[in-house]
């Protein structure tokens, strides 16, 4: 494997002539308007950084939009795989060995040595001398370490808060102090603090079946209800005799230069 | 089931010689050595992935570990399989013969030529058990890709 120091550019993916030239297809364009964009431009550039250090001098755009596409769907069946194993054997908490197993799973289509001993010991000894990790770890022995170009802020507070209302600090103090304070803010107390009155008037005029509320019969026998709903709601007939629309479907055009509607067979 | 009687057989073949379990706990215990080593040095390597990245990924796919180390392996061995592919790709590259340049600018078009291209990188995918291919393209006339001025209207 040949790998070349080089020296860190604040940009790397800018720097192919190719990339720059090349107007990105506006799938891409789509793509990267989604939510993930942020990650998955972190992860363009740490791929073309990978890329550049192992001699590859420019890129073509779908080319390296292709390999971080790829490399997302490694890491996330990596972890994944790593998830279900730890998941069989009743943890929620994934260790090395789930860690190596889901190796084992993703280079078993490519072989890997010692692959066809894997399972012959039971007490996990195949899982520590495994040729996969082996590898990975000759790797960081014998690989150039090349930092990601940028340092990248941790957490993302635009994300959780993005759907909630901000909180004021006197709003906290004056809320009670059981309400965690990562919810959200109550809704506006108009919504909540009188809806209790109407339903009292209700009661005050007694109980009164289904059948003969103003849902069903149309008649109006409360009082806390008003008067444009007592029009509204007349046992959902309609209001005015209405004369027969007729449809015509098709050779609309036709028919409005002939000035006649004809009824639909 | 065979796998559970090979075990048995396994497991009697060691308990009937104890030298040999002696020998493969030592074994083990060296290897458990080499391995919390390796997961060690994996504190002072910086992977190209970053931390962050990776966690965010990790937790996307319900992954739970405090563990650093076990986040920065992750990182290693995804960044391993990037460089592996681009390697390949890098390889499928050279391999081509290159267009006969005669130019006194010989050397800067060799330097060119290193491009990744789609092509290298399918066939570099292919053996790692991707396959990629070029999406189909369909039209709804056969005069839609040309250009517009021979186009008959």
């Amino acid at each position: 494997m040949t790998v070349h120091p080089i020296t860190m550019k604040p940009k790397p993916h800018k720097r192919s002539y190719k990339t720059r030239l090349q107007k990105p297809p506006a799938a891409a364009e789509e793509e990267a308007e989604n939510q993930s964009d942020y990650a998955f431009k972190i992860i363009k550039t740490a791929v073309s950084q990978i890329c550049q250090s192992v001699g590859f001098k420019s890129t073509q755009h779908s080319a390296l939009e292709s390999l971080t596409h790829i490399t997302t769907l490694y890491l996330q069946t990596l972890a994944r795989t790593a998830v279900s194993y730890s998941n069989a054997s009743n943890r929620t908490q994934s260790n090395i060995f789930d860690i190596i197993n889901s190796l084992h799973d993703m280079s078993s289509v490519q072989g890997f040595t010692g692959g066809s001993t894997l399972h012959y010991n039971s007490s996990g000894i195949g899982l520590l001398r495994s040729g996969v990790l082996k590898d990975i770890k000759s790797f960081v022995e014998f690989s150039d370490e090349i930092p990601f170009a940028k340092p990248i802020p941790r957490g993302n507070p635009i994300s959780l808060r993005r759907n909630s209302i901000p909180l004021e600090i006197d709003e906290l103090d004056s809320r009670g102090l059981h309400i965690p304070r990562w919810l959200s803010r109550f809704p506006d107390e108009s919504s909540y603090k009188n809806c209790g009155v109407m339903w009292e008037k209700r009661r005050e005029a007694g109980l009164a079946l289904w059948e003969n509320s103003d849902l069903v019969s149309g008649g109006n026998k409360f009082q806390g209800i008003s008067r444009e709903n007592e029009e509204m709601s007349d046992g959902g007939d309609l209001a005015v005799e209405r004369g027969k629309v007729r449809f015509k479907i098709g050779e609309a055009v036709k028919a409005q230069k002939e000035g006649v509607l004809i009824s639909f067979l | 089931m065979k796998s559970g009687n090979r075990e048995r057989t396994m497991n009697n073949m060691s308990s009937s010689n104890s030298q040999q379990q002696q020998q493969s706990s030592e074994a083990r215990h060296d290897d458990d050595a080499v391995l919390t080593e390796f997961l060690a040095s994996l504190m002072d390597y910086t992977p190209t992935i970053p931390d962050e990245l990776v966690e965010h990924y990790l937790a996307k796919s319900g992954f739970q570990c405090p563990d650093v180390r076990l986040v920065r392996l992750v990182a290693v061995a995804t960044q391993k399989f990037v460089a592996d592919v681009a390697t390949d790709a890098l390889q499928q590259c050279k391999a081509r013969p290159a267009p006969v340049v005669k130019d006194k600018r010989d050397k800067q078009q060799k330097e060119k030529r290193l491009i990744l291209t789609m092509e290298d990188l399918s066939k570099a995918l292919s053996e790692y058990g991707v396959n990629m291919k070029h999406q189909e393209y369909f039209a709804d006339s056969p005069s839609t890709g040309m250009d517009p001025a021979s186009r008959e209207e």
